[in-house]
């Protein structure tokens, strides 16, 4: 309520996030997932002090096609370059891209989605007509459309993304508000005359922030796996870049021959979106208002 | 809930090492067949199965263009042409028994088979013949035919003359590829209905195209040069090159094409399968296609230099890395190919020519589609490890292309040459109005001498113009030949009966392919 604080799971106040993070860590999966995220997290800041870069984009004809050993972790590619350095190095794009992505459709998200959400009538109709227009192409497909409009490339990879993804978001974040600004203290600061953009941002969108942080954390999985899916057909990161989806493309053909090529990027790819998902869940479960009366 | 999450994290975990563990050496499905037994395999069958590598939208060779869904693979078993490849790739009779230049050396008789019936009965003549040339002539998407002959005219029931545009056109090769001979009586009745039942004089018959775009053909038994052994072929659409060496492992195929290299090694693992490995009529090439490569020579040497040829051919996994020796591919050479041997690799002259070029750090682009990014990462690191910045761009197959002719691709790589052009034609596309005229280096003095080329119909005389040609443009440095391209198909052992060569063209003759004695 405006004026009063709250104890709501959402009012950010230092002992409520204790709160979470209490709740949070009954749920051990997720706990499993963060340390595991933390981890992949950790190897990519730090990848160039791990391996340098340049030794996973030479080429080493004498070392091409070996299987997992001492020397070469993961193995090497068909090019001769360490896997596991390329994989490694390979997690800070496709980290980037997710949670750079995810940010960036979020906040695309919440703008147009809490305006209709809030202003609702002729604004709510147009945006949210204009959104279904949008949600009506596959989503992989105007992704495509719109990077082979601009060529390949991480930044053209990265707007297609996001184009792509507002639509969803801004969905999400629209149904979201709508259960907020139905509420009296909404009503009571419109009738105090505060400002739209002031109530907006500071007692709808606060209020509203649980559900979504859980949705973008979930969509950070898919969009690590669209990246991948771009950079898989060409259209994405170019090579030599490491980037896990352009490591399983050039690895389908040597699939038979060297499975290690496409086992270790592939379970990069999946153990890294298992763990968003995971830790969407466990955020999910600490979040709700519920399980804090316990 | 935790509980069934932590079990699928650990049977997702423990399905993947299963793979892994899978990936070993295993063994084919029919490594301890005896000989008879595989023999029975396709013996028994009466039908051959060869997946193509494309499909075929239209089996009518006369209102289409080669690039517009006409598959030759099944064009060459329902029509022939004039001439065929032997296994050497070279042309040698066919429809044609016998030819030979007219006293001008213009043009060229073909004298015809007088055996030879159409798929509907009415008798292959030289009028068919001229039927079929002046429907290429006419049609819009053919008629750049006339850059390499200009007329087929009937001289009797059985000898056609053929006009060469040019005193160096690859006829006799061009002859054996197209145009295809078809039954005059049948297209008459309206070309939507002879795209639907063809007919041709070919080892086969059109028999039905499915929903599926299979191509069911049955045997010519009047076959001029013999009834196929095999009574049905099913031309099947392209699939990715591991599925189709699994097809054939299982026998649900015979022959696949263009095999990716990297599935070769298999293919030699296994004694039931052969793969048939070649070069063809094109070289790999590294283009210069913009600036700063057009005005700067040094910056052009450089590059030249500073690929590593084996290396492109092995990362590659080509058959054989044998770096290139003449500018152009050596069967498109043919009685020039010891006119001119070319320099290779190396790091010295191109740290040279670096220094002395205008090169100033910025990054250049390097425009592949998906086949090349293992060369083009191998040219890469070639070029970076001498002090030029390479950035690859991939690029789907029409943009690719595209991309050669609007002035923002300055590197590309490309397979280049084909057994229908010469190596005058390939010196001429490099003159000023040639189709590379625009972004490569040239001078008058080169339009000049090709301008005599073109025009000197002494042989001798054209091969001394052709030597200088050859020199002036090796000594432009517009390109670098990195490696004669390989081309393969994979077939099961027990068939034989297959021309090497001419495969490298699409050019296959199933009526030919029998078991092995």
């Amino acid at each position: 309520m405006l004026g009063k604080k709250k104890k709501t799971v959402t009012n950010v106040e230092p002992s409520q996030w204790k709160e979470v993070w209490r709740l949070f860590c009954k749920n051990k999966v997720s706990v499993v997932a963060l340390i595991f995220l933390i981890i992949i997290i950790i190897l990519a800041v730090f990848a160039d002090v791990i391996i340098d870069y340049q030794s996973v984009i030479t080429t080493n004809p004498q070392e091409r096609l070996l299987g997992p050993s001492l020397q070469h972790w993961f193995g090497t590619d068909h090019m001769g370059r360490d896997l596991f350095g390329r994989v490694i190095h390979g997690a800070r794009y496709s980290l980037m891209f997710g949670v750079v992505c995810t940010a960036l459709s979020l906040f695309g998200g919440c703008v147009l989605g809490a305006t209709a959400a809030y202003f609702g009538g002729k604004i709510d109709t147009w945006i949210m007509r204009i959104i279904d227009a949008l949600m009506c192409i596959p989503y992989m497909l105007l992704a495509l459309s719109l990077v082979a409009a601009m060529g390949s490339g991480l930044k053209s990879m990265t707007i297609a993304i996001v184009v792509a993804s507002v639509p969803s978001f801004t969905r999400m974040i629209r149904s979201v508000v709508l259960t907020v600004v139905r509420q009296d203290y909404i009503e009571a600061a419109r009738s105090c005359g505060v400002k739209d953009r002031e109530i907006i941002f500071r007692h709808v969108l606060p209020n509203a922030i649980g559900p979504i942080i859980v949705n973008a954390m979930m969509n950070v999985a898919g969009l690590i796996m669209s990246a991948a899916g771009l950079s898989f057909i060409g259209m994405g990161i170019q090579p030599p870049t490491p980037e896990w989806g352009n490591m399983l493309s050039e690895a389908t053909s040597w699939m038979r021959q060297s499975p290690h090529m496409i086992i270790f990027p592939g379970l990069a790819i999946v153990l890294t979106a298992l763990c968003f998902n995971l830790l969407g869940d466990g955020l999910t479960e600490a979040l709700d208002p519920r399980q804090a009366e316990r | 809930m935790k509980k069934k999450k932590l079990l699928a994290l650990l049977c997702a975990t423990a399905l993947v090492f299963g793979l892994a563990a899978c990936g070993s050496k295993s063994e084919t499905p029919s490594d301890d067949q005896t000989t008879s037994e595989k023999k029975e395999n396709t013996a028994d069958k009466d039908t051959l199965v060869f997946i193509s590598h494309m499909t075929s939208e239209t089996l009518d060779p006369l209102t289409t263009a080669s690039a517009t869904g006409v598959d030759k693979n099944a064009m060459h078993q329902i029509y022939d042409c004039l001439l065929q490849f032997d296994n050497e790739g070279t042309p040698v009779a066919c429809l044609a028994e016998s030819w030979e230049d007219t006293d001008d050396g213009h043009a060229v008789l073909f004298h015809l088979r007088d055996d030879v019936t159409f798929h509907d009965g009415t008798p292959f003549n030289a009028d068919a013949v001229v039927y079929s040339f002046d429907k290429q002539f006419a049609n819009p998407l053919t008629s750049y035919i006339t850059t390499y002959y200009t007329a087929c005219e009937k001289v009797d029931d059985y000898t056609v003359k053929i006009t060469k545009a040019t005193p160096h056109v690859a006829l006799l090769p061009m002859m054996a590829e197209g145009p295809f001979i078809v039954s005059p009586t049948a297209y008459e009745k309206g070309a939507d209905e002879f795209a639907k039942n063809p007919v041709g004089t070919g080892a086969y018959k059109f028999e039905s195209q499915g929903t599926d775009q299979y191509v069911h053909l049955v045997a010519n038994e009047d076959y001029f040069d013999g009834a196929p052994y095999y009574k049905k072929v099913t031309i099947r659409t392209p699939m990715d090159s591991s599925t189709a060496i699994v097809a054939l492992q299982n026998n649900e195929a015979d022959i696949a094409i263009n095999v990716t290299p990297n599935q070769l090694k298999l293919v030699e693992e296994d004694k039931n399968l052969v793969a048939e490995v070649n070069t063809g009529w094109s070289i790999k090439y590294l283009n210069f296609y913009a600036e700063p490569f057009t005005s700067d020579e040094n910056l052009r040497k450089a590059v030249y230099y500073a690929v590593n040829r084996e290396n492109a051919a092995m990362f590659n996994n080509e058959p054989e890395t044998i770096p290139a020796t003449t500018l152009y591919p050596q069967r498109v050479m043919g009685d020039y190919v010891d006119l001119q041997t070319i320099d290779g690799y190396d790091v010295d002259k191109a740290k040279e020519y670096l220094e002395k070029s205008n090169y100033n750090g910025e990054t250049l682009n390097l425009y592949i589609s998906a086949n090349e990014a293992s060369i083009a990462q191998s040219v890469q690191g070639d070029l970076q490890a001498i002090g030029i910045n390479v950035e690859i761009v991939q690029l789907d197959t029409n943009a690719y292309y595209a991309k050669f002719t609007d002035g923002t691709c300055q590197m590309g790589i490309l397979d280049f040459g084909t057994d229908q052009v010469s190596t005058e034609d390939m010196l001429n596309f490099y003159v000023s109005s040639g189709y590379y005229g625009e972004f490569v280096a040239k001078t008058p003095e080169y339009d000049a001498i090709m301008e005599k080329v073109n025009n000197e119909y002494d042989a001798d005389a054209r091969r001394e113009l052709v030597k200088e040609a050859l020199e002036m443009q090796y000594n432009f440095y517009n390109m670098v030949p990195m490696y004669e391209s390989y081309f393969n198909f994979v077939h099961r052992a027990e068939l034989t009966g297959f021309n090497p060569v001419s495969g490298a063209n699409y050019v296959y003759y199933l009526g030919k392919v029998k078991p092995a004695e």
